[in-house]
């Protein structure tokens, strides 16, 4: 189920020290706020890399920034070692959108109330190719059969579907102009169980059958861990830690990583949840005062640079930055923002 | 099920009524809410669960209609409510997250304007006193007090949700509809507010229906649940119960089609690639307060074929 991807080849999709800034405040208060710190991430041609990270830590900034909807402070974006940003200033061409494409976090806002589920995807299919009366209908049936959605619902409007179903449309169209890399932006997170597999196991075959890069934004290990080759862990607008998604999970080698997984939820654990615990794992989150990887050769720690250690062997593509950085500029997240209790305990 | 019920619930059924067809979204479902009580609603996407909590609010719109039942709420007849009696209903009695918590946000305004508005509104509160609470229940789930100058845009998905959750706490109703409250929080933050919830639920006292997706989260954190399919109860027991004993096929199929966090990664099958239930009868005891619908013949064949697939991670 691991896809051989080789990591010598050319990124499908790179970017390069990516950073975006928000204004924060009103006009007397101006505040920047870096929700992206520098981002470095890669992607091969049919590879699935799960993006996981607290609430609020940039991982629909970086989707967005990718997809041209947002535009970054600075940093570079290459499709197939091209840097967009330089070769398309301004907005993204039509080609770079019919190559690479979208699916939101939330199916009620993506699709606009007035118009039939059909009007959708015809739009989107008329963006790749002119097809009309049966041919339409057709490619209609099959997209809509795709994402395991009735063919009835065609004429249905946004409305009148479920939160699951309205978000299995979305992905049909996505996939309706044929893209190389798709964005999917916790496209299964408003989806039962039982048709969140379906949905997985339908991104995975489309990699599977027509080589489609995947970043697939998740706030559920298990599935990102069932999905994804890679998992890659955004921590208060950077990267804190990368690796393949069994040894990652397996074997977490940042406090917040390990806060994460430590944090799924189980019932056989039940009441396991402890505030007192939870807080020195957030105290080693936010300030640690030892690196495990302290005497790593070539990758001295720092305070000041976010240098990162390899994890294990190289094979395990595992890297973890080091425990002892810390950000010069204080990064958008803040649900770790440390208690007065957290930071005296 | 007795009377002592905070919410009592009894042979509802909701339909959308279209020209070409009318789909019936809720199925004469019964069941009802203790004082204090976690009841978890759980079942596929689609079969009904947010209509039900629109329901309980009154705020289906056309097509929607209720075809029959009723819904008692502390002994009152909570379909016969005028407007005045609903405005105090809503957000004192029984307050709600809903599932599009995201979006529910108004869009011009800022976060701690939308929320100095709930108490103005219903409270005799000055301005200052309202910033107060405002800036404090922020804080309780998470979010910095600087943020009450920020617009919804400017808060990441999970952000939004918890200022939504905050806003429905904040009269400290006697209920709390959450429909799927977590579903854009990661798993820290989710656990966190969730064991916030609780804690103000146990203090408080306060009943919660709570709707997810999630069956993990919802045995951990329910009393009572029940599980749907297609506009009806197919099961409904404590949640330990239907964890350890799941008697519908369709309940065991959905504790089981969660990948695993450890072990070998091994292929799953979803529910509903093919197999649908096509009849499902009315609930019986298959224990001490424990429902279960008999499954059809039919339907057993068909749905044992596709768990097997579907359990394969499991055991
Ligand atoms: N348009 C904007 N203006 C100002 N700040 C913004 C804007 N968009 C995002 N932010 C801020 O950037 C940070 C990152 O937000 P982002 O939506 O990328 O987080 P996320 O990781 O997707 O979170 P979630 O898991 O909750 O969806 C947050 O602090 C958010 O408030
Ligand atoms: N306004 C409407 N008009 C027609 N049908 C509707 C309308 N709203 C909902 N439905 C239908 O009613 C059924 C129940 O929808 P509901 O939103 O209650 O499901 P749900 O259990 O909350 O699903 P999800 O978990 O996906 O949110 C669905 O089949 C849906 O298509
Ligand atoms: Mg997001
Ligand atoms: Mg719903």
């Amino acid at each position: 189920m691991t896809a051989t991807t080789t990591t010598t080849a050319t990124p499908i999709l790179e970017t390069r020290a990516l950073v975006k800034e928000f204004q924060q405040g009103g006009f007397l208060s101006k505040r920047m706020l870096r929700a992206l710190g520098g981002v470095d991430v890669s992607i091969q041609p049919g590879e699935i890399l799960a993006l996981v990270g607290e609430s609020g830590s940039g991982k629909s900034t970086l989707a967005r920034c990718i997809a041209r909807l947002e535009k970054p402070t600075s940093g570079q974006i290459l499709l197939d070692g091209v840097d967009v940003l330089t070769t398309e200033k301004g907005h993204a061409s039509r080609e770079y959108r019919g190559r690479l494409q979208m699916v939101f976090q939330d199916p009620f806002g993506s699709l606009n109330p007035v118009h039939r589920i059909s009007h959708f995807l015809e739009r989107a299919i008329r963006n790749q190719e002119r097809l009309t009366g049966a041919a339409l209908e057709e490619r209609l049936e099959s997209l809509m059969a795709r994402v395991d959605l009735d063919a009835n619902m065609l004429a249905s409007y946004p409305h009148e579907l479920s939160g699951g179903q309205r978000q299995r449309v979305a992905i049909a169209r996505a996939l309706a102009v044929d893209p190389k890399v798709i964005l999917a932006d916790e496209p299964t997170s408003m989806l039962d169980v039982s048709v969140r597999i379906g949905v997985l196991n339908l991104m995975r075959a489309l990699r599977d059958d027509k080589g489609i890069a995947m970043i697939y934004i998740t706030h559920d290990l298990a599935s990102a861990r069932y999905l994804a080759d890679r998992i890659a862990v955004l921590f208060a607008g950077e990267l804190v830690e990368e690796g393949e998604s069994l040894e990652i999970l397996a074997n977490p080698a940042h406090p917040y990583t390990e806060l994460l997984v430590s944090a799924v939820p189980d019932p056989d654990r039940a009441g396991s949840y402890d505030p007192e615990r939870r807080a020195q794992l957030r105290q080693r989150v936010l300030a640690a005062d030892s690196c495990p990887f302290d005497g790593d050769p070539g990758n001295p720690c720092s305070r000041t640079e976010p240098v990162r250690h390899r994890v294990g062997d190289a094979g395990l593509r595992h890297l973890v930055r080091c425990h002892l950085y810390r950000p010069a500029t204080a990064a958008g997240a803040n649900a770790l923002v440390p208690t007065v209790e957290d930071v005296a305990s | 099920m007795s009377n002592d019920k905070l919410l009592d619930i009894k042979n509802l059924t909701v339909q959308y009524r279209g020209d070409v067809r009318t789909t019936t979204a809720v199925d004469d479902v019964s069941f009802g809410i203790a004082e204090g009580e976690i009841f978890g609603l759980a079942g596929e996407s689609g079969c009904g669960k947010s209509t039900i909590a629109n329901t309980i609010l009154r705020l289906l719109k056309y097509p929607a209609e209720v075809a029959g039942g009723s819904i008692m709420f502390n002994g009152r007849d909570v379909l016969a409510l005028n407007g005045e009696e609903l405005r105090q209903f809503r957000w004192r009695e029984v307050a709600m997250v809903f599932q599009s918590a995201m979006n529910s946000l108004n869009p011009v305004l800022t976060i701690g304007e939308q929320m100095r508005d709930i108490f103005t509104a219903h409270l005799p509160v000055t301005k200052r006193e309202a910033d107060a609470r405002c800036g404090e229940l922020l804080e309780m789930v998470q979010i910095d007090q600087g943020r009450l100058k920020s617009f919804p845009h400017q808060l990441s998905g999970g952000m939004r949700q918890r200022v939504v959750i905050a806003m429905a706490v904040a009269l400290r109703p006697r209920m709390l509809i959450l429909d799927e409250p977590t579903t854009a929080l990661d798993v820290v933050v989710q656990q966190e507010i969730m064991a916030e919830i609780k804690t103000l639920q146990a203090e408080l006292g306060f009943s919660v229906l709570f709707i997810t997706h999630d069956m993990s989260l919802m045995v951990e954190l329910s009393h009572q649940m029940a599980v749907m399919y297609s506009g009806r109860i197919v099961e409904q027991g404590p949640a330990s119960t239907l964890h350890h004993r799941a008697a519908h096929l369709y309940t065991r199929a959905l504790m089981n089609a969660f990948p695993p966090i450890t072990g070998e990664r091994v292929e799953l099958r979803g529910l509903g690639e093919g197999v649908r239930l096509r009849r499902i009868d009315n609930l019986a005891p298959v224990g001490p307060n424990h429902w279960a619908a008999p499954i059809s013949d039919e339907d057993r064949m068909s749905l044992a074929q596709q768990s097997t697939g579907a359990e394969g991670g499991q055991q």
